[in-house]
């Protein structure tokens, strides 16, 4: 087993284009878990918790833009990311226990690209962007389109998620996450959910919704969004809402929860979003 | 075979270890500071806490070759050695937070993490800052208890 520990971006590149099969690794809160289960570790491990350079949240040109090594428990804090995006930082507070917020990052959570990942929905609402660099470019995606299937990316062998960026959210918006699991800590989502909103006398003006485990990837629910768009949220809207929902998510019954629980589960906390504004 | 220079409880050492081991390996079999425990070895637990460079982290889930020289790291043996140490260690003995003891260093680490950034939690506090240990003994009131009396006291 060779390791590879680089201390800079240029050379974590140089290394990763001799090396493309090497696994990046983070925090490690996924991939050490993995490997103790399944008891097989890779032949090459690319490490970037030397890259300081990663770990930065700074607000620019209408953007928040966060390195892609910045943990949990710093985005939780942060006064830009509370202040700005709200949400992330409560996404971020109900991962794990204290040490996984300290370990784990949200690149790690991203590129993991598990149904179940706290951080996507929120993101996903906020209209992020992901930041990809490699030897011989840099390109800017939505994190929707950076999903390409269960626990698939778009993410080349030669690439490294840089950052995040998000822009600036509109004015007077309201927004909204909410997660489902087994008890308080630890505990990955069964169902969530992330919504943002703008309401005006004459019908909704903003609406944009997210959900988790409920698809192969965290999902933009944009059917749903089209149909709520314009509309006052009476009762037949919201229950026609439910409605499309229903046709438009694929949950699956696996250890953490069943099919039904999570249509019914997501549904509920559909209608405590949109009545609860 | 990796090579680093730690500082370990505040001591200097110069240690060797293979590529593939977890800090938790590092510390119980290279170092034999088996207060640190492995409960599930993979982040569960809390039972394998240990603070690096001042931050609460998991030894299951550290590959420890991605420590670079001069990294600190503060285990259970280092802890008891402090006076706050001590003020937790010997508040767990009064309210009884000890049975079988598997979770007990652990515990012990959170508790000085959070005494170390927190002078006097709150009960809430408390419970969120201990959420990744788990104890199958004492139903978790009796440690939240010595918490408080340890932050009670000078
Ligand atoms: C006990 C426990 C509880 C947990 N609870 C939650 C929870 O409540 N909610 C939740 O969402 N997650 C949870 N997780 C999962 C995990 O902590 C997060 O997904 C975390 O954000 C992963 O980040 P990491 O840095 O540890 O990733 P790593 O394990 O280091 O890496 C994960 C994956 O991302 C890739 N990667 C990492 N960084 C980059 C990068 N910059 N560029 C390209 N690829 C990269 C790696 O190659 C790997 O495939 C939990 C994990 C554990 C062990
Ligand atoms: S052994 Fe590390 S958390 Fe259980
Ligand atoms: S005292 Fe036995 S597990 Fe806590």
């Amino acid at each position: 087993m060779k390791i590879f520990l680089p201390t800079n971006i240029k050379e974590f590149l140089e290394i990763k284009s001799k090396e493309p099969d090497a696994i990046i690794l983070a925090g490690g809160t996924d991939l050490l878990a993995q490997w103790h289960n399944n008891k097989i570790m890779p032949n090459k491990i690319i490490s970037i918790s030397m890259l300081k350079n990663l770990s930065f949240i700074k607000e620019e040109n209408n953007f928040v833009e966060i390195g892609s090594l910045t943990n949990h428990a710093t985005i939780e804090s942060n006064k830009i990311i509370n202040k700005y995006l709200p949400i992330l930082a409560t996404a971020a507070s109900t991962i794990g226990a204290p040490a996984i917020r300290n370990m784990g990052t949200i690149g790690g959570n991203i590129a993991n690209a598990s149904p179940a990942a706290d951080l996507a929905p929120a993101l996903l609402v906020y209209d992020a962007i992901v930041k990809l660099t490699s030897m011989n470019s840099t390109r800017e995606l939505k994190l929707s389109e950076f999903y390409r299937g269960y626990k698939q990316t778009a993410l080349g062998k030669d690439e490294l998620i840089f950052s995040i960026k998000i822009p600036l959210p509109p004015q007077g918006v309201v927004t909204e996450f909410f997660k489902i699991g087994t008890r308080r800590a630890q505990s990955i989502a069964k169902v969530s959910l992330a919504g943002l909103i703008k309401k005006e006398k004459k019908g909704i003006d903003i609406i944009r919704l997210a959900a988790g485990s409920v698809a192969p990837t965290p999902i933009r629910l944009y059917e749903l969004e089209k149909f709520l768009q314009g509309k006052i949220l009476t009762r037949s809207v919201i229950s026609t809402a439910c409605d499309i929902l229903q046709k438009y998510i694929k949950p699956i019954t696996d250890v953490r929860s069943t099919e039904e629980y999570r249509r019914i589960a997501l549904k509920n906390i559909l209608v405590k979003f949109l009545s609860g504004i | 075979m990796i090579k680093r220079k730690w500082n370990i409880n505040g001591k200097i050492q110069n240690i060797q270890f293979e590529e593939d081991q977890r800090l938790l390996d590092v510390l119980r079999d290279v170092l034999d500071l088996t207060g640190t425990k492995e409960g599930c070895g993979e982040g569960e637990c809390g039972t394998c806490s240990v603070i690096i460079n001042g931050e609460l982290k998991l030894a299951c889930l550290q590959l420890a070759a991605v420590l670079p020289d001069g990294t600190d790291i503060l285990t259970i043996e280092g802890v008891e050695k402090t006076s706050l140490g001590k003020r937790i260690q010997r508040s767990f003995i009064e309210t009884n937070a000890v049975q079988c003891g598997f979770c007990t260093p652990g515990m012990i680490i959170a508790s000085f993490y959070l005494l170390s950034n927190h002078k006097k939690p709150d009960r809430k506090t408390i419970k969120r800052a201990l959420s990744g240990n788990l104890c199958r003994c004492t139903g978790y009131n009796s440690i939240f208890e010595a918490i408080e009396l340890a932050s009670g006291r000078k």
